[in-house]
């Protein structure tokens, strides 16, 4: 661990300071620093009580981002999203999703392209799914919008880039053979489950984005999702409008990344699945 | 662990951490002098305190956060009202469906009103407004047409508004609160355009009402389509008719996708005064 790696040094005048401190140019200055700040740094003013780290704390998505940013700083190489050779993992996980914001925004990608294959197949039988002209109209559009929404992630992700290579995961190879696709009760509720993860996911998800036009885009999104959800729910009669923790709390599920992408894990083949272990 | 790509991380998501950093000069002092003596065990503890001491006692966010959750409140309470009123209302005598669903969705509306009473201080909270639905549209709670169309204007700008605030609570536990009432919102708003047998989504920047459109308010100018229009400034408040969300345009050529899906994919924030100043024309 390189705490005070020279690149801090080099950063200009901003740490100047920290460059006269070290090399003792002020050391009267230096002893009394350490003086009072070993006391302000541990102890509030009166020297007895902790500080108040509620008031840091409070902010727990502040104090979460501190976490992923530790996480960040140490980066592993297997969460690379282009590695697509990786091994994987005993729990069939090989593709990593990256860091950052570009992470966040390739794990609701992985979510849009099991949805697009999801409303494919759910389409290709509407007969057995005893659709109406305006419910086959209505699934087709969500298809599309699904499928815009995963193609701007795409480009999105690789906005962020810092060389020539793209950014994005893989095509997920999708393994639906836990759910029943050709039957109107079952594909319905099996498409209404996934929409409700998005919407979940993305909304646990937003706390960890440092982007403005990453939390922008992907809250565009994320109410559309919820759209979608609503509109496939009306067309199930004993499906429930919302997606809510618990009665009487009318706020919407919220999803870790880690849970999302384990939820979204059920859907893609063993082998592909998206790497849990660094997520929040 | 390289520090400097952690502060570099920190001041992406909070754009004054250098300064909270640059003015407590002497923590950084201590910190380089104790550097060396601390194990690597121990600096995880170390940074916590550090940045413990960094944000202490910093009120501007939790301001930003409460004027954030005050003026959610606001909205909230409009949308609570107009439901209440309209159940109630014996000529307007909802049933079926209609019924079911909008208990449903005054109940959320009421949750939300008491969720945002509970996170904003007393002093902190917006005085109760006088709501004038029927002046403006005078059928309002008359007529079940009307009052749909007015239902679905209030959630859909819901929508936008929550979405045009959350960069204000980028790394706040408040975000995650904020968005989860947005998308109850939006379930609201697909539900209601559905009952009126409108598409779930926002059709572009018009109305989106072609069967029964929004009716002229009997006071002021605002059009029917108020509520899809770019906010200001344009450029970060785009109308529902955008195509090119987060910068990236023209994704729509060559793959048999119609453009209007790219419009209808994406709801588009919409900045506080621009809301504001339509809702209080028009509600207040």
């Amino acid at each position: 661990m390189n705490l005070i790696g020279p690149s801090l040094l080099a950063a200009g005048g901003r740490f100047a300071f920290a460059a006269s401190a070290q090399s003792g140019n002020r050391p009267g200055a230096g002893v009394i620093f350490v003086a009072v700040n070993q006391q302000s740094l541990f102890f509030s003013a009166d020297g007895a009580a902790p500080l108040p780290r509620r008031a840091f704390l409070r902010y727990a998505g502040a104090a979460s981002a501190g976490a992923a940013l530790l996480l960040a700083g140490c980066k592993d190489t297997s969460d690379d999203p282009t590695n697509n050779t990786a091994t994987a993992n005993p729990n069939g996980e090989s593709v990593g999703l990256g860091s950052g914001d570009v992470a966040l925004i390739n794990l609701i990608q992985a979510g849009k392209q099991l949805s697009v294959e999801l409303f494919r197949q759910l389409l290709l039988t509407p007969n057995n799914l005893s659709l109406t002209p305006s419910e086959l109209g209505l699934l087709t559009a969500i298809r599309d919008q699904q499928r815009v929404q995963r193609d701007t992630l795409k480009a999105a992700a690789n906005t962020n880039r810092t060389g020539t290579s793209a950014l994005n995961i893989k095509d997920l190879p999708v393994d639906f053979a836990s759910l029943t696709l050709n039957e109107r009760t079952a594909a319905l509720t099996a498409a209404l489950s996934h929409l409700n993860t998005l919407v979940a996911g993305a909304a646990g998800g937003l706390r960890y984005a440092s982007g403005g036009r990453t939390m922008t885009l992907l809250g565009q999104i994320l109410s559309v999702d919820a759209r979608h959800a609503a509109t496939v729910a009306r067309m199930l009669p004993t499906a429930a409008l919302t997606d809510v923790t618990a009665s009487g709390d009318a706020r919407n599920r919220a999803l870790r990344p880690s849970e999302t992408a384990t939820a979204f894990n059920l859907l893609i083949t063993s082998g592909s699945r998206l790497l849990t272990g660094s997520l929040a | 662990m390289n520090l400097l790509q952690i502060f570099d991380s920190i001041a992406e998501v909070d754009d004054k951490a250098l300064d909270r950093f640059d003015t407590r000069r002497a923590a950084f002092s201590h910190m380089f002098s104790a550097g060396k003596k601390i194990s690597a065990a121990a600096a995880p503890v170390f940074l916590a305190s550090f940045f413990n001491k960094a944000y202490a006692g910093e009120q501007g966010v939790q301001e930003t956060v409460t004027q954030v959750l005050a003026y959610a409140l606001r909205l909230e309470r409009l949308e609570y009202a107009f439901y209440r009123d309209g159940l109630a209302s014996s000529s307007l005598a909802l049933s079926g469906n209609d019924r079911v669903g909008l208990i449903e969705i005054r109940d959320n509306e009421n949750s939300h009103v008491q969720l945002l009473e509970r996170s904003v201080p007393a002093a902190m909270q917006p005085a109760a407004d006088t709501y004038r639905f029927d002046k403006v549209y005078t059928s309002v709670f008359t007529d079940r047409a009307v009052f749909l169309a007015v239902a679905q204007a209030l959630e859909d700008t819901g929508v936008r508004a929550y979405k045009g605030r959350a960069g204000e609570l980028k790394g706040t536990a408040e975000l995650e609160v904020a968005l989860n009432i947005h998308s109850v919102e939006a379930r609201h708003a697909s539900y209601i355009r559905r009952l009126r047998g409108e598409q779930a989504w926002i059709v572009g920047d018009t109305s989106s009402i072609p069967t029964v459109p929004l009716p002229a308010p009997a006071t002021g100018s605002i059009a029917g389509n108020a509520f899809y229009q770019a906010g200001a400034p344009a450029a970060a408040y785009p109308s529902e008719a955008n195509t090119a969300q987060g910068g990236l345009s023209g994704l729509y050529a060559g793959n048999n996708i119609p453009a209007i899906r790219y419009a209808e994919a994406f709801d588009e924030p919409f900045d506080p005064g621009t809301v504001l100043s339509t809702v209080a024309t028009l509600f207040l």
